[in-house]
Protein backbone atom coordinates (compact mmCIF):
# COMPACT_ATOMS: atom_id res chain seq x y z
CA UNK A 1 0.00 0.00 0.00
CA UNK A 2 1.81 3.08 -0.59
CA UNK A 3 2.41 5.35 1.76
CA UNK A 4 1.24 8.50 0.26
CA UNK A 5 -1.83 9.49 -1.58
CA UNK A 6 -1.57 11.30 -5.25
CA UNK A 7 -4.13 12.84 -7.39
CA UNK A 8 -4.17 9.88 -9.89
CA UNK A 9 -4.70 7.35 -6.32
CA UNK A 10 -7.88 9.44 -5.49
CA UNK A 11 -9.13 9.56 -9.01
CA UNK A 12 -8.91 5.99 -9.68
CA UNK A 13 -9.89 5.20 -6.53
CA UNK A 14 -13.63 6.99 -6.50
CA UNK A 15 -13.85 6.13 -10.17
CA UNK A 16 -13.06 2.15 -9.31
CA UNK A 17 -11.58 1.15 -6.29
CA UNK A 18 -11.31 -2.76 -7.72
CA UNK A 19 -9.13 -0.86 -10.50
CA UNK A 20 -7.03 0.94 -7.42
CA UNK A 21 -6.63 -2.35 -5.73
CA UNK A 22 -5.19 -4.25 -8.45
CA UNK A 23 -2.82 -1.06 -9.45
CA UNK A 24 -1.84 0.06 -6.31
CA UNK A 25 -2.42 -3.07 -3.74
CA UNK A 26 -1.32 -5.88 -5.58
CA UNK A 27 1.16 -4.20 -7.82
CA UNK A 28 -0.07 -6.22 -10.79
CA UNK A 29 1.11 -6.55 -14.46
CA UNK A 30 -1.07 -4.51 -16.73
CA UNK A 31 -2.73 -7.43 -18.60
CA UNK A 32 -2.66 -4.51 -21.79
CA UNK A 33 -1.30 -1.20 -22.55
CA UNK A 34 -3.05 1.09 -24.20
CA UNK A 35 -1.65 3.68 -26.89
CA UNK A 36 -3.58 6.55 -25.50
CA UNK A 37 -1.93 6.56 -22.66
CA UNK A 38 1.62 6.22 -24.06
CA UNK A 39 0.84 8.86 -26.25
CA UNK A 40 0.01 11.05 -23.87
CA UNK A 41 2.96 10.23 -21.84
CA UNK A 42 4.90 10.84 -25.07
CA UNK A 43 3.17 14.36 -25.51
CA UNK A 44 3.96 15.52 -22.14
CA UNK A 45 7.52 14.36 -22.02
CA UNK A 46 8.07 16.43 -25.16
CA UNK A 47 6.07 19.43 -23.51
CA UNK A 48 8.30 19.28 -20.41
CA UNK A 49 11.32 19.33 -22.78
CA UNK A 50 9.69 22.55 -24.45
CA UNK A 51 8.93 24.35 -21.56
CA UNK A 52 12.60 23.66 -19.99
CA UNK A 53 13.91 25.25 -23.47
CA UNK A 54 11.42 28.46 -22.77
CA UNK A 55 12.63 28.47 -19.27
CA UNK A 56 15.89 28.85 -20.10
CA UNK A 57 15.04 31.65 -22.67
CA UNK A 58 16.38 29.06 -25.34
CA UNK A 59 13.00 28.18 -27.19
CA UNK A 60 13.07 25.07 -28.79
CA UNK A 61 12.48 25.66 -32.95
CA UNK A 62 8.97 23.40 -34.14
CA UNK A 63 10.98 21.06 -35.92
CA UNK A 64 13.11 20.40 -32.65
CA UNK A 65 10.07 19.88 -30.69
CA UNK A 66 8.79 17.42 -33.15
CA UNK A 67 11.78 15.30 -33.29
CA UNK A 68 11.82 15.26 -29.29
CA UNK A 69 7.98 13.98 -29.78
CA UNK A 70 8.87 11.05 -32.80
CA UNK A 71 12.18 10.51 -30.23
CA UNK A 72 9.53 9.99 -27.05
CA UNK A 73 7.03 7.98 -29.50
CA UNK A 74 8.91 5.62 -30.49
CA UNK A 75 10.20 4.87 -27.13
CA UNK A 76 6.98 4.19 -26.27
CA UNK A 77 6.13 2.34 -29.04
CA UNK A 78 8.88 -0.34 -28.17
CA UNK A 79 6.37 -1.94 -26.49
CA UNK A 80 3.00 -3.71 -27.76
CA UNK A 81 0.26 -1.44 -27.13
CA UNK A 82 -3.62 -1.94 -27.39
CA UNK A 83 -4.92 1.06 -30.60
CA UNK A 84 -8.67 2.15 -29.76
CA UNK A 85 -10.65 2.58 -32.83
CA UNK A 86 -8.82 3.20 -35.89
CA UNK A 87 -6.14 4.38 -34.39
CA UNK A 88 -2.05 3.53 -35.54
CA UNK A 89 1.33 4.30 -34.52
CA UNK A 90 1.59 6.50 -37.62
CA UNK A 91 -1.50 8.47 -37.12
CA UNK A 92 -1.01 9.23 -33.88
CA UNK A 93 2.57 10.29 -34.66
CA UNK A 94 1.32 12.25 -36.98
CA UNK A 95 -1.46 13.48 -34.80
CA UNK A 96 1.33 14.32 -32.01
CA UNK A 97 3.33 16.41 -34.13
CA UNK A 98 0.36 18.57 -35.76
CA UNK A 99 -0.91 19.02 -32.23
CA UNK A 100 2.38 20.13 -30.60
CA UNK A 101 2.91 22.71 -33.58
CA UNK A 102 -0.25 24.28 -32.99
CA UNK A 103 0.59 23.99 -29.00
CA UNK A 104 3.70 25.92 -29.75
CA UNK A 105 2.48 28.53 -31.84
CA UNK A 106 -0.26 29.73 -29.43
CA UNK A 107 2.04 28.95 -26.40
CA UNK A 108 2.46 32.38 -24.30
CA UNK A 109 3.55 30.98 -21.00
CA UNK A 110 5.93 32.37 -19.15
CA UNK A 111 7.52 29.37 -17.00
CA UNK A 112 8.70 28.48 -13.63
CA UNK A 113 8.52 25.24 -13.74
CA UNK A 114 7.99 22.29 -15.70
CA UNK A 115 7.00 18.66 -14.81
CA UNK A 116 7.13 20.05 -10.99
CA UNK A 117 6.95 17.78 -8.07
CA UNK A 118 4.26 18.80 -4.85
CA UNK A 119 4.11 17.42 -1.67
CA UNK A 120 1.82 18.73 0.89
CA UNK A 121 -0.21 17.58 4.12
CA UNK A 122 -3.58 16.99 3.81
CA UNK A 123 -5.13 19.30 5.98
CA UNK A 124 -8.47 21.18 6.42
CA UNK A 125 -8.44 24.28 4.77
CA UNK A 126 -9.83 26.36 7.15
CA UNK A 127 -8.90 25.26 9.97
CA UNK A 128 -5.13 23.97 9.12
CA UNK A 129 -5.70 20.32 11.24
CA UNK A 130 -3.90 17.52 9.68
CA UNK A 131 -6.75 15.25 8.63
CA UNK A 132 -4.49 11.89 7.23
CA UNK A 133 -1.19 10.89 8.06
CA UNK A 134 -0.35 10.05 4.67
CA UNK A 135 0.95 13.50 2.18
CA UNK A 136 -0.69 14.37 -0.60
CA UNK A 137 1.91 14.67 -4.24
CA UNK A 138 1.28 15.49 -7.27
CA UNK A 139 3.42 16.97 -10.27
CA UNK A 140 2.12 19.95 -11.90
CA UNK A 141 2.54 19.88 -15.72
CA UNK A 142 3.43 23.48 -15.44
CA UNK A 143 3.67 26.47 -12.85
CA UNK A 144 3.56 30.04 -14.48
CA UNK A 145 4.18 33.06 -11.98
CA UNK A 146 0.25 32.76 -11.48
CA UNK A 147 -0.12 29.85 -11.11
CA UNK A 148 -1.00 25.89 -12.89
CA UNK A 149 -1.75 24.93 -16.26
CA UNK A 150 -2.53 21.73 -16.61
CA UNK A 151 -2.16 19.12 -19.95
CA UNK A 152 -4.52 16.66 -21.09
CA UNK A 153 -4.99 15.19 -24.44
CA UNK A 154 -8.57 14.45 -25.61
CA UNK A 155 -11.29 14.11 -27.61
CA UNK A 156 -12.65 17.31 -26.57
CA UNK A 157 -13.23 19.61 -23.42
CA UNK A 158 -14.89 18.53 -20.41
CA UNK A 159 -18.05 21.20 -20.17
CA UNK A 160 -18.57 23.82 -17.59
CA UNK A 161 -20.83 21.47 -14.69
CA UNK A 162 -17.35 18.81 -15.13
CA UNK A 163 -15.26 21.22 -14.79
CA UNK A 164 -16.66 22.69 -11.92
CA UNK A 165 -15.94 19.89 -10.11
CA UNK A 166 -13.13 18.40 -11.57
CA UNK A 167 -11.47 17.04 -8.77
CA UNK A 168 -7.42 17.12 -9.71
CA UNK A 169 -7.93 20.83 -10.48
CA UNK A 170 -9.31 21.37 -7.22
CA UNK A 171 -5.95 19.41 -5.68
CA UNK A 172 -3.79 21.47 -7.60
CA UNK A 173 -5.06 24.47 -6.23
CA UNK A 174 -5.32 22.75 -2.26
CA UNK A 175 -1.89 22.45 -2.79
CA UNK A 176 -0.42 25.73 -4.38
CA UNK A 177 -2.52 27.80 -1.90
CA UNK A 178 -0.96 25.34 0.85
CA UNK A 179 2.44 26.44 0.00
CA UNK A 180 1.62 29.98 -1.06
CA UNK A 181 -0.14 30.67 0.97
CA UNK A 182 -2.64 32.06 -2.28
CA UNK A 183 -5.37 30.79 -4.81
CA UNK A 184 -3.77 30.21 -8.29
CA UNK A 185 -5.13 30.82 -11.63
CA UNK A 186 -5.85 27.07 -13.16
CA UNK A 187 -5.46 26.73 -17.08
CA UNK A 188 -6.73 23.61 -18.80
CA UNK A 189 -4.61 23.17 -22.08
CA UNK A 190 -6.42 20.61 -24.23
CA UNK A 191 -4.28 19.18 -27.28
CA UNK A 192 -7.70 18.02 -28.75
CA UNK A 193 -7.24 14.52 -30.98
CA UNK A 194 -9.95 15.67 -33.65
CA UNK A 195 -10.29 15.23 -37.75
CA UNK A 196 -8.82 18.61 -37.27
CA UNK A 197 -6.12 18.54 -34.08
CA UNK A 198 -6.39 21.69 -32.29
CA UNK A 199 -5.50 23.58 -29.03
CA UNK A 200 -8.05 24.80 -26.54
CA UNK A 201 -7.38 26.53 -22.89
CA UNK A 202 -9.87 26.65 -20.71
CA UNK A 203 -9.45 29.09 -17.50
CA UNK A 204 -10.76 27.48 -14.36
CA UNK A 205 -11.92 29.16 -11.53
CA UNK A 206 -11.88 27.50 -7.81
CA UNK A 207 -12.32 28.74 -4.37
CA UNK A 208 -12.44 27.58 -0.57
CA UNK A 209 -15.34 25.24 -1.10
CA UNK A 210 -13.76 23.48 -3.95
CA UNK A 211 -10.70 22.83 -1.57
CA UNK A 212 -13.08 22.01 0.77
CA UNK A 213 -14.64 19.24 -0.81
CA UNK A 214 -11.59 18.28 -2.53
CA UNK A 215 -10.27 17.46 1.31
CA UNK A 216 -13.52 15.44 2.21
CA UNK A 217 -12.89 13.48 -1.14
CA UNK A 218 -9.24 12.72 -0.20
CA UNK A 219 -9.90 12.23 3.35
CA UNK A 220 -13.13 9.14 2.38
CA UNK A 221 -10.63 7.75 -0.15
CA UNK A 222 -7.76 7.15 2.32
CA UNK A 223 -10.51 5.70 4.66
CA UNK A 224 -11.79 3.37 2.13
CA UNK A 225 -8.28 2.32 1.36
CA UNK A 226 -7.39 1.80 5.06
CA UNK A 227 -10.47 -0.08 5.68
CA UNK A 228 -9.75 -2.33 3.06
CA UNK A 229 -12.90 -1.30 0.77
CA UNK A 230 -11.99 -2.45 -2.94
CA UNK A 231 -15.37 -2.73 -5.08
CA UNK A 232 -16.25 -2.90 -9.16
CA UNK A 233 -17.49 0.14 -10.81
CA UNK A 234 -18.76 -1.20 -14.29
CA UNK A 235 -18.64 1.70 -17.00
CA UNK A 236 -17.64 3.99 -19.23
CA UNK A 237 -13.93 3.04 -17.71
CA UNK A 238 -13.71 -0.58 -17.93
CA UNK A 239 -12.86 -0.34 -21.72
CA UNK A 240 -9.81 1.50 -20.36
CA UNK A 241 -9.03 -0.92 -17.46
CA UNK A 242 -5.64 -2.53 -17.88
CA UNK A 243 -7.51 -5.03 -15.42
CA UNK A 244 -10.47 -6.25 -17.48
CA UNK A 245 -9.75 -10.10 -17.31
CA UNK A 246 -9.13 -10.57 -14.14
CA UNK A 247 -11.95 -8.15 -12.76
CA UNK A 248 -14.22 -10.28 -14.61
CA UNK A 249 -13.29 -13.18 -12.71
CA UNK A 250 -13.14 -11.41 -9.54
CA UNK A 251 -13.92 -12.10 -6.65
CA UNK B 1 -10.11 -13.12 -5.63
CA UNK B 2 -10.77 -11.81 -2.14
CA UNK B 3 -9.59 -8.31 -1.70
CA UNK B 4 -10.20 -8.14 1.71
CA UNK B 5 -8.02 -10.87 2.95
CA UNK B 6 -5.50 -11.11 5.46
CA UNK B 7 -2.69 -8.70 4.36
CA UNK B 8 -0.20 -10.46 6.05
CA UNK B 9 -0.90 -14.22 5.70
CA UNK B 10 -0.86 -12.90 2.02
CA UNK B 11 2.28 -10.83 2.00
CA UNK B 12 4.05 -14.53 3.63
CA UNK B 13 3.12 -15.94 0.41
CA UNK B 14 4.63 -13.79 -2.17
CA UNK B 15 8.37 -13.97 -3.00
CA UNK B 16 11.35 -12.76 -4.59
CA UNK B 17 12.06 -14.84 -7.81
CA UNK B 18 15.08 -14.72 -9.82
CA UNK B 19 14.57 -14.81 -13.17
CA UNK B 20 17.64 -16.26 -15.33
CA UNK B 21 17.97 -16.74 -19.04
CA UNK B 22 19.45 -19.81 -20.34
CA UNK B 23 22.96 -18.58 -20.15
CA UNK B 24 22.38 -18.06 -16.43
CA UNK B 25 21.96 -14.77 -16.69
CA UNK B 26 19.89 -12.98 -13.91
CA UNK B 27 17.38 -11.31 -16.00
CA UNK B 28 15.24 -10.16 -13.64
CA UNK B 29 13.93 -10.31 -10.07
CA UNK B 30 9.69 -10.57 -9.62
CA UNK B 31 7.39 -11.35 -7.38
CA UNK B 32 5.99 -14.38 -7.10
CA UNK B 33 4.16 -17.02 -5.29
CA UNK B 34 5.02 -21.03 -4.85
CA UNK B 35 2.47 -23.77 -5.45
CA UNK B 36 3.97 -25.78 -2.71
CA UNK B 37 3.45 -22.22 -0.40
CA UNK B 38 -0.28 -21.80 -1.94
CA UNK B 39 -1.18 -25.66 -0.54
CA UNK B 40 0.15 -25.17 2.43
CA UNK B 41 -1.84 -22.01 3.00
CA UNK B 42 -5.13 -23.15 1.68
CA UNK B 43 -4.46 -26.35 4.49
CA UNK B 44 -4.23 -24.20 7.20
CA UNK B 45 -7.14 -22.20 6.12
CA UNK B 46 -9.31 -25.36 5.47
CA UNK B 47 -9.95 -26.76 2.04
CA UNK B 48 -13.00 -28.81 1.51
CA UNK B 49 -11.40 -30.75 -1.86
CA UNK B 50 -9.28 -30.10 -4.53
CA UNK B 51 -10.24 -32.01 -7.80
CA UNK B 52 -9.22 -31.54 -11.56
CA UNK B 53 -10.28 -32.73 -14.71
CA UNK B 54 -8.48 -32.89 -18.04
CA UNK B 55 -10.12 -30.52 -20.74
CA UNK B 56 -7.73 -31.21 -23.56
CA UNK B 57 -5.10 -33.77 -24.27
CA UNK B 58 -2.15 -32.48 -25.91
CA UNK B 59 -2.36 -33.98 -29.31
CA UNK B 60 -0.74 -33.37 -32.50
CA UNK B 61 -3.74 -30.99 -34.30
CA UNK B 62 -3.65 -28.94 -31.13
CA UNK B 63 -0.59 -27.94 -30.67
CA UNK B 64 0.68 -30.49 -27.75
CA UNK B 65 -1.84 -28.04 -25.70
CA UNK B 66 -3.02 -29.67 -22.61
CA UNK B 67 -5.58 -28.06 -20.53
CA UNK B 68 -6.45 -28.59 -16.88
CA UNK B 69 -9.32 -27.08 -14.86
CA UNK B 70 -9.35 -27.64 -11.16
CA UNK B 71 -12.06 -26.94 -8.70
CA UNK B 72 -11.32 -26.01 -5.12
CA UNK B 73 -14.30 -26.31 -2.31
CA UNK B 74 -13.34 -23.94 0.76
CA UNK B 75 -15.32 -22.50 3.54
CA UNK B 76 -15.47 -19.38 1.83
CA UNK B 77 -16.82 -20.60 -1.01
CA UNK B 78 -15.66 -22.72 -4.98
CA UNK B 79 -12.63 -21.51 -6.54
CA UNK B 80 -11.90 -22.71 -10.24
CA UNK B 81 -8.90 -22.25 -12.17
CA UNK B 82 -7.40 -23.25 -15.81
CA UNK B 83 -3.92 -24.21 -16.47
CA UNK B 84 -2.29 -25.12 -19.68
CA UNK B 85 1.15 -26.49 -20.86
CA UNK B 86 2.79 -27.01 -23.86
CA UNK B 87 6.16 -28.19 -25.47
CA UNK B 88 6.60 -23.67 -25.71
CA UNK B 89 5.59 -23.04 -22.66
CA UNK B 90 7.55 -25.50 -20.35
CA UNK B 91 11.48 -26.17 -20.10
CA UNK B 92 12.65 -29.28 -22.33
CA UNK B 93 13.04 -31.91 -19.26
CA UNK B 94 8.97 -31.29 -18.55
CA UNK B 95 8.04 -31.74 -22.16
CA UNK B 96 6.47 -35.44 -21.41
CA UNK B 97 4.67 -34.26 -18.38
CA UNK B 98 2.37 -31.71 -20.01
CA UNK B 99 -0.72 -32.84 -18.29
CA UNK B 100 0.65 -32.67 -15.06
CA UNK B 101 2.18 -29.28 -15.88
CA UNK B 102 -1.18 -28.10 -16.95
CA UNK B 103 -2.91 -29.39 -13.81
CA UNK B 104 -0.14 -27.78 -11.14
CA UNK B 105 -0.77 -24.54 -12.91
CA UNK B 106 -4.71 -24.66 -12.71
CA UNK B 107 -4.04 -25.84 -9.34
CA UNK B 108 -2.45 -22.87 -8.66
CA UNK B 109 -4.84 -20.67 -9.91
CA UNK B 110 -7.28 -21.78 -8.14
CA UNK B 111 -5.72 -21.31 -4.83
CA UNK B 112 -4.60 -17.67 -5.54
CA UNK B 113 -7.98 -16.99 -6.23
CA UNK B 114 -9.18 -18.59 -3.50
CA UNK B 115 -6.20 -17.00 -0.60
CA UNK B 116 -6.32 -13.49 -2.45
CA UNK B 117 -3.04 -13.71 -4.15
CA UNK B 118 -2.45 -11.33 -6.90
CA UNK B 119 0.89 -12.52 -8.25
CA UNK B 120 1.44 -15.26 -10.42
CA UNK B 121 2.83 -18.78 -9.15
CA UNK B 122 6.19 -19.87 -10.71
CA UNK B 123 4.52 -22.66 -11.68
CA UNK B 124 1.81 -20.86 -14.12
CA UNK B 125 5.52 -18.94 -15.70
CA UNK B 126 4.99 -19.93 -19.39
CA UNK B 127 8.18 -18.29 -19.81
CA UNK B 128 10.63 -21.36 -20.04
CA UNK B 129 12.86 -18.97 -17.80
CA UNK B 130 15.37 -21.23 -15.50
CA UNK B 131 14.00 -20.14 -11.77
CA UNK B 132 15.34 -19.98 -8.32
CA UNK B 133 13.36 -19.59 -5.35
CA UNK B 134 14.57 -17.03 -3.10
CA UNK B 135 14.33 -16.32 0.69
CA UNK B 136 12.89 -12.71 1.44
CA UNK B 137 16.79 -11.77 3.13
CA UNK B 138 18.30 -13.42 0.41
CA UNK B 139 16.17 -11.73 -2.44
CA UNK B 140 16.59 -8.18 -0.49
CA UNK B 141 19.94 -8.33 -1.40
CA UNK B 142 18.89 -9.14 -4.76
CA UNK B 143 16.19 -6.89 -5.59
CA UNK B 144 16.85 -3.29 -6.88
CA UNK B 145 14.04 -2.09 -4.92
CA UNK B 146 14.73 -3.13 -1.96
CA UNK B 147 18.91 -3.23 -1.94
CA UNK B 148 20.76 -0.60 -0.69
CA UNK B 149 22.14 0.95 -3.99
CA UNK B 150 22.53 -1.85 -5.97
CA UNK B 151 25.94 -2.60 -7.77
CA UNK B 152 24.88 -2.01 -11.83
CA UNK B 153 27.82 -3.82 -12.84
CA UNK B 154 27.24 -6.95 -11.02
CA UNK B 155 23.27 -7.42 -11.07
CA UNK B 156 21.08 -6.76 -14.11
CA UNK B 157 18.92 -4.19 -13.14
CA UNK B 158 16.60 -2.85 -16.34
CA UNK B 159 17.36 0.52 -18.17
CA UNK B 160 14.52 2.94 -16.77
CA UNK B 161 11.85 4.48 -18.88
CA UNK B 162 13.69 7.86 -19.03
CA UNK B 163 17.64 5.98 -20.13
CA UNK B 164 15.08 4.47 -22.66
CA UNK B 165 13.76 8.06 -23.72
CA UNK B 166 16.83 9.37 -23.70
CA UNK B 167 18.89 6.72 -25.90
CA UNK B 168 15.75 7.57 -29.02
CA UNK B 169 16.34 11.47 -28.04
CA UNK B 170 20.29 10.93 -28.97
CA UNK B 171 19.52 8.92 -31.66
CA UNK B 172 17.23 11.20 -33.05
CA UNK B 173 20.06 14.04 -32.87
CA UNK B 174 21.97 11.85 -35.37
CA UNK B 175 18.91 11.09 -37.83
CA UNK B 176 18.23 7.82 -36.83
CA UNK B 177 14.97 7.75 -36.33
CA UNK B 178 11.40 5.19 -35.41
CA UNK B 179 12.21 1.71 -36.26
CA UNK B 180 15.86 2.51 -37.45
CA UNK B 181 16.36 3.56 -33.91
CA UNK B 182 14.92 0.32 -31.95
CA UNK B 183 16.99 -1.98 -34.74
CA UNK B 184 19.80 0.03 -34.25
CA UNK B 185 19.44 -0.42 -30.20
CA UNK B 186 18.95 -4.24 -30.21
CA UNK B 187 22.05 -4.37 -32.22
CA UNK B 188 24.02 -1.89 -30.38
CA UNK B 189 23.29 -3.97 -27.24
CA UNK B 190 22.93 -7.45 -28.58
CA UNK B 191 19.16 -8.07 -27.25
CA UNK B 192 16.29 -9.48 -29.07
CA UNK B 193 14.13 -6.94 -26.70
CA UNK B 194 15.27 -3.70 -25.36
CA UNK B 195 13.62 -5.40 -21.79
CA UNK B 196 17.00 -6.49 -21.68
CA UNK B 197 19.04 -3.97 -21.87
CA UNK B 198 21.00 -3.12 -18.48
CA UNK B 199 20.79 0.51 -16.47
CA UNK B 200 24.29 0.48 -16.21
CA UNK B 201 24.90 -0.73 -20.37
CA UNK B 202 21.93 1.99 -20.94
CA UNK B 203 23.74 4.86 -19.09
CA UNK B 204 27.17 3.93 -20.73
CA UNK B 205 25.62 4.17 -24.11
CA UNK B 206 23.88 7.22 -23.57
CA UNK B 207 27.37 8.71 -22.82
CA UNK B 208 28.95 7.16 -26.02
CA UNK B 209 25.89 9.38 -27.56
CA UNK B 210 26.07 12.50 -25.62
CA UNK B 211 29.60 12.58 -26.79
CA UNK B 212 29.24 12.03 -30.15
CA UNK B 213 26.71 14.18 -30.71
CA UNK B 214 28.76 17.25 -28.45
CA UNK B 215 27.10 16.91 -25.34
CA UNK B 216 29.64 15.84 -23.17
CA UNK B 217 29.86 13.08 -21.18
CA UNK B 218 27.74 11.98 -17.80
CA UNK B 219 23.99 12.46 -18.02
CA UNK B 220 23.69 8.96 -18.83
CA UNK B 221 24.15 8.12 -15.17
CA UNK B 222 22.03 11.43 -14.52
CA UNK B 223 19.08 9.90 -16.36
CA UNK B 224 19.56 6.75 -14.66
CA UNK B 225 19.84 8.32 -10.97
CA UNK B 226 16.98 10.92 -11.31
CA UNK B 227 14.77 8.18 -12.66
CA UNK B 228 15.27 4.71 -10.86
S1 LIG C 1 -12.94 -3.68 -15.63
FE1 LIG C 1 -14.21 -1.96 -14.90
S2 LIG C 1 -15.08 -2.63 -12.95
FE2 LIG C 1 -13.38 -3.99 -13.42
S3 LIG C 1 -11.60 -3.12 -12.38
FE3 LIG C 1 -11.59 -2.33 -14.45
S4 LIG C 1 -12.70 -0.39 -14.33
FE4 LIG C 1 -13.19 -1.54 -12.47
Amino acid sequence: MPDYLSVSQITLYLNCSLHYYFRYIEEREPERHFAALAFGKAIHSALASFHESLKDGKPLPVEEFQRLFRADWAAETTEPLYYANSDTPESLLELGQTLLAEYAQVCRFEVVEAEHRFEVPLCDPDTGEVLCDKPLVGIYDLVTPEGIVEFKTAKSVPDAGQLARHLQLSAYAYAFSFKERRMPTLMFVHLLKLKKPRVEMTAVVRENKHLQFFTRCALAVARGIEANIFAPNPGWGCANCEYARVCGEWP
Amino acid sequence: MKPNGNGKAKESLIRKVVIRDEDGHLVEVKNLTLYADLLTAMHQNGIKALQTNVVQLPLPDNGQLAVVKAVLKTGIGVFTGLGDASPQSVEAELVPHLIRVAETRAKARALRDALGVGVVAVEELTDGASLEALTKSEAAKESPQQSAPADPSKEFVPMTDKQRQMLFRQLAKKGIEGEAAKQHLLTAFGVNDLRKVSRKAASDYIDKLMKENGQGQGNGSHAEASHA
